[in-house]
């Protein structure tokens, strides 16, 4: 089979079905997105019923695929879709296969993604590898640190910043804060979204982190988040203040700080925000939850920006 | 949340439980000696890097290879391999 | 689907069943819901039948499973609304059951629980599909009908009514928080809301926005569709595409986040904000939204030539910009706002304290005072004035000080050179700096400090103090041994008992009108005090006596070495006060207790006619030093009451020292021991133990 004619198969969930698809290609050994429309097969499998050899085949002959080929190449596609399915993937692609001279497919390259929150692959007992991460010390310490319990989140992922130092709460909120903070020259050091009503334990672990690594080259310390339906900012504020008393010392200058919250029990958290801050002498600007966070973010971007601009000797108090 | 599988895991344990039809593969470090073995039976032969992030072929971490030094130094080579901010766990041939 | 129209999915007269009912969120969100909704029927959790939930003024049954529920509750109570709270891994098994024994009934299932396999969300798809019945979700926070004042899930948080007033605009969000933000920012624009749909953002979201713009567009009171969007999914591309095909007819406003995601290998939040392919970016969904509208993306203060009606509606680049585009739309279209009142939102800092950088900010970065809006504004004030001295943040303090510093060249109290302390001041200036922070306010303060120390030193060699220092010096010790020993003989009751005093003045003055101690206008202040002090003692002291319990004795009064003498006054306490009044200062302090010895005799409290003793006088100056800063927030409560134990300590510490040269030189080794004969055995001999 000439090269033109490798096979590109995938098993992913799509969410024009709600349903996995199974997607198919003659056009194999290129970037899916570059494979025109026309020369792929999108095919819905019942996720109850998987996926049998008559339906591959006639996939498979649709697209034009060689009579002796259809055959084996069904065989393979449905132990695909056996794997895909009893390992529990939320993808899996080869691309190519390579069809031998006697007819007989080849997988020549691989790669799928486990469904973490499918317990299937688990009961395999796979031997699967650690690979060696290239990240940081504090993404790393984060990372061990947030799956060692599941109450309330611990997420960041570095963004290489060196301006705004982001203590964020809400998967939805994080996201556009830090986009803001980006539009309006924040250059936020990492994302974080630290939600999910943490314990006092748990908020000044991660924090901790968060400013033993950060807080000495950081521009502005920005916390923030939306209207908490659930997280008690008493709580989770005091666990911070402790934090940044903590590690205050590690500055050789104040950092000015940027607050805003709202949610439960939030004024005695807002308070014991701002008497730590008193106590440190560093300026500060505490908002409620009638700012909207964008604007919030954006005050600290401005804010990180022009502070950036100043020669350092007049940053310090 | 997600859990990555690379090619080398798939041909090592997942091919084989499902009877996924794959290509015979040597992983590294290997001897020497087994490399020449496998050029000689395979003929030709393709080095890649044990790496999980994509666009493997178009970043250099592939490399087709005939002869047995070649081979050495390119397994050598991609199994250090960094990528998109990612390191190489080991490179292997198939 | 099911549903034709919003109320489909929710409306009043549904039945909500709650699924693990005990559990923590979903106990509590139900507590709330039923408050604000009243319209759970009941719920289950494995192993807990036959429970019940305690609500305010009622309580909700909870069965073991679902077959329980509908066994126990009558036909017409039985539950249309199934809402999950279960953990991922029983929430396929939970939903199967509601399905097999629904036959019918049920309508909607809104799955809360985060972490559902993908898998698992396919087979509920297909499995409820099959049955006509709609599920919202994974990962949804709920929906609120707001006209209907019901809701299913935490929408809202804890007090829906605060932020959903009835209106016109329906918010669908990818992200559960974002309803609520969304619906309080349009809210300040004059806009209510009808309904707010949190679509959960597993990778498959279960009601797509296709559908849900379908019964958005049968509702007759929804006006406007404001969508919050993120990456991941063809929901955005599929929903234009249909909006095209029937020619919508209803304005949208859009806000689409996580272009972040766009260029990064970032995880966001959310399980489905993943970029997989054309038309799942943020930017893809960008331009899906600006080809279907027709119009650039809206900035405020733009303007529309006729030729170019935002009819189809705008979307937003700032999520700020919303409401703003709302209001331009509902201009635009010439309809009217739900509200009259109209205020934009802006930067409103509730508290503020830039300090010198703030003088350094270009004027774009300085913001005015703000208002803090009720009820914030009342609880801050609330905790202000019941909250009396410093409330102090804790901080590493192994290597770090406040109290001192020395860089080698010039030891400092509080940042005050000790060399030019010793050149210029006298002790008790120092004492009061190194123990308050702050020099005396006042130069008299420095010399009642000292006078309380002299007062202190000794009184007599039978005090227990005194005693403990002469026991030491006979047992051969060093002098500070001794002193240590004067220390260890000092207890609660033998010069600790200025530590009481003060905590009664503090109780009685704090957050009064009593600001400045030595001002003599506080007189009638004073006796106010002392008199309701002394009729709370007589209260509390009848009540003690009905219980047959001790009362309570007052600080500092009462000093039994001048219990008999004719006019009851501690001399060491009276040189003070003739000091003050040589020097012409009231003292407040002083005052009080001096009307409190007077006062308890009279209103019979005691018989006794009681002596204002040392330890009080000690504790009236100190407190008189440290009223001031307690006022002003500036020490803490805890350190003003130690203040007192500490001055009279460190004056008997001395006084001890005094009695061990004394005794050292003069007595002989040994002789405070007390011989065997004068010793009184109380425990009969006992034989030795087997």
């Amino acid at each position: 089979m000439p090269a033109a004619n490798e096979v590109y198969t995938a098993i992913t969930y799509d969410s024009r079905y709600l349903s996995p698809i199974l997607t198919l290609s003659l056009r194999g050994g290129m970037d899916v997105e570059s494979i025109p429309d026309s020369e792929k097969r999108s095919f819905p499998v019942d996720v109850y019923q998987g996926l049998d050899a008559y339906q591959a085949g006639e996939l498979l002959e649709a697209l034009g695929c060689p009579r002796p080929v259809i055959s084996p190449m069904s065989r393979a596609l449905v132990n695909l879709w056996d794997m895909f399915i009893t390992s529990g993937m939320k993808m899996c692609e080869v691309n190519p296969w390579r069809i031998s001279e006697d007819h007989r497919p080849v997988a020549c390259d691989f790669k799928a993604v486990f469904d973490e929150a499918n317990f299937k692959h688990r009961n395999l007992e796979l031997e699967l590898p650690e690979y060696p991460e290239n990240v940081s010390e504090f993404q790393e310490e984060m990372d061990r640190w947030n799956v060692k319990s599941y109450q309330g989140q611990a997420h960041v992922s570095e963004l290489g910043g060196s301006g705004v130092l982001p203590i964020l709460f809400g998967g939805g909120a994080s996201t556009i804060i830090i986009e803001t903070l980006m539009q309006s020259g924040g250059d936020p050091m990492f994302l974080s979204d630290f939600g999910g009503n943490p314990p006092y334990d748990r908020m000044r672990g991660t924090a901790g982190i968060c400013f033993k690594h950060k807080l000495a080259k950081a521009g502005v310390l920005l916390i923030l988040g939306g209207k908490a339906n659930n997280t008690r900012i008493d709580v989770t504020f005091q666990a911070i203040a402790d934090a940044l008393a903590e590690y205050a010392p590690r500055r050789s200058t104040e950092l000015p700080v940027i607050v805003g919250r709202g949610g439960p029990r939030l004024v005695p958290g807002l308070l014991a925000l701002q008497r730590c801050l008193e106590e440190l002498g560093w300026p500060y600007t505490i908002f409620g939850h009638d700012t909207p966070i964008t604007m919030v973010a954006q005050y600290a971007g401005q804010l990180c920006k022009y502070l950036a601009t100043l020669p350092s000797d007049r940053k310090t108090a | 949340m997600s859990h990555e599988v690379g090619e080398l895991t798939f041909l090592r344990e997942l091919a084989p439980r499902y009877a996924v039809p794959v290509p015979e593969f040597l992983e590294w470090p290997a001897e020497r000696k087994t490399v020449q073995d496998c050029l000689a039976r395979w003929k030709s032969a393709v080095a890649k890097a044990d790496i999980l992030a994509g666009g493997r072929g178009k970043a250099g971490l592939v490399e087709q290879v005939s002869a047995v030094s070649d081979a050495v130094r390119a397994l050598k080579r991609l199994s250090a391999a960094e990528h998109k901010g990612r390191l190489a766990r080991t490179s292997y041939l198939v | 689907m099911h549903a034709k129209s919003l109320t489909d999915l929710l409306c009043r007269g549904d039945r909500v069943a709650v699924s693990n009912i005990t559990g923590r969120e979903a106990a509590k969100v139900t507590e709330i819901s039923q408050r604000y909704a009243a319209n759970i029927v009941g719920g289950w959790a494995l192993g807990r039948g036959g429970g019940e939930i305690p609500l305010e003024q009622s309580t909700l049954p909870v069965f073991s499973d679902y077959a329980d529920l509908l066994e126990h509750l009558p036909p017409e109570g039985r539950p249309n609304k199934i809402i999950i709270y279960s953990p991922p891994e029983a929430v396929y098994g939970e939903v199967k059951n509601v399905v097999k024994a629904a036959s019918g009934s049920v309508q909607t299932i809104f799955i809360i629980t985060e972490h559902v396999s993908i898998e698992v969300s396919a087979k509920i798809h297909k499995l409820c599909s099959s049955e006509q019945i709609d599920v919202i979700g994974g990962n949804t926070l709920g929906v609120i009908n707001v006209a209907d004042h019901v809701r299913i899930g935490a929408v809202g948080g804890d007090a829906p009514e605060e932020t959903f007033h009835p209106g016109s605009a329906t918010i669908i969000s990818n992200s559960g928080n974002m309803v609520n933000t969304i619906a309080s920012y349009l809210y300040g624009a004059g806009f209510g809301t009808r309904f707010g749909i949190s679509t959960g953002k597993d990778q498959l979201i279960l009601t797509p926005l296709r559908d849900l713009l379908e019964l958005a567009l049968h509702d007759e009171f929804t006006q406007v569709i404001v969508l919050y969007v993120e990456p991941g999914g063809l929901y955005e591309q599929m929903a234009v595409q249909w909006m095209q095909e029937v020619g919508f007819p209803k304005p949208i406003v859009v806000y689409v986040g996580g272009t972040i995601a766009d260029d990064r290998h970032l995880s966001l939040g959310h399980a489905g904000a993943v970029v997989e392919g054309a038309g799942t970016s943020a930017r893809d969904k960008m331009a899906i939204f600006d080809a279907y509208l027709g119009v650039p993306p809206f900035t405020p203060g733009m303007t529309f030539p006729p030729d170019c009606r935002p009819n189809r509606g705008l979307r937003v680049q700032a999520l700020h910009d919303l409401p703003e585009a709302v209001r331009v739309l509902y201009d635009v279209l010439e309809r009217e706002r739900d509200y009259r009142h109209y205020s934009p939102l802006r930067l409103n800092p509730w508290l503020k304290n830039m300090g010198k950088l703030g003088t350094r900010l270009p004027p774009a970065l300085v913001l005015g005072e703000g208002t803090i809006p009720s009820p914030y504004k009342e609880q801050i004030e609330q905790f202000h004035r019941t909250q009396f001295g410093r409330m102090t943040a804790r901080r590493e303090m192994r290597n770090a000080s406040h109290a001192s510093s020395n860089d080698g060249a010039t030891p400092r109290i509080y940042g005050r050179s000790a060399l030019h302390l010793m050149e210029t001041r006298s002790f008790g200036h120092a004492l009061v700096l190194s123990w308050t922070g702050h020099p005396p306010a006042k130069p008299f303060e420095a010399d009642l400090v000292e006078k309380t120390l002299i007062a202190a030193l000794s009184n007599g060699p039978g005090t227990i103090s005194a005693q403990a220092a002469k026991l030491s010096a006979s047992a051969g010790n060093s002098p500070h041994t001794a002193m240590i020993a004067t220390l260890a003989a000092i207890g609660d009751v033998h010069g600790g008992n200025g530590r009481e005093a003060v905590a009664l003045m503090i109780d009685s003055f704090a957050n009064s009108a009593l600001v400045d101690p030595y001002d003599a206008s506080c007189k009638d202040l004073v006796a106010q005090k002392a008199h309701d002090l002394t009729a709370d003692l007589l209260r509390r002291k009848r009540a003690a006596a009905e219980q047959d319990v001790a009362f309570q004795r007052v600080p500092c009064l009462g000093h039994p070495v001048y219990r008999n003498d004719e006019v009851n006054y501690d001399p060491r306490e009276q040189v003070l006060t003739r000091f003050l009044e040589s020097i012409s200062v009231y003292h407040a302090f002083f005052d009080f207790y001096h009307q409190l010895a007077f006062a308890m005799r009279h209103a019979g409290v005691t018989r006794n006619v009681l002596a204002v003793n040392v330890d009080a006088a000690i504790a009236c100056v100190w407190l008189g030093v440290c009223w001031p800063l307690l006022c002003a927030k500036r020490l803490s409560v805890e350190r003003a009451k130690n203040i007192a134990i500490a001055a009279f300590a460190l004056a008997r510490a001395a006084g001890g020292a005094g009695e061990y040269f004394d005794h050292a030189d003069f007595g002989q080794p040994m002789d405070m021991r007390i011989p065997v004969s004068e010793c009184v055995a109380l425990s009969p001999d006992l034989p030795d133990d087997e």
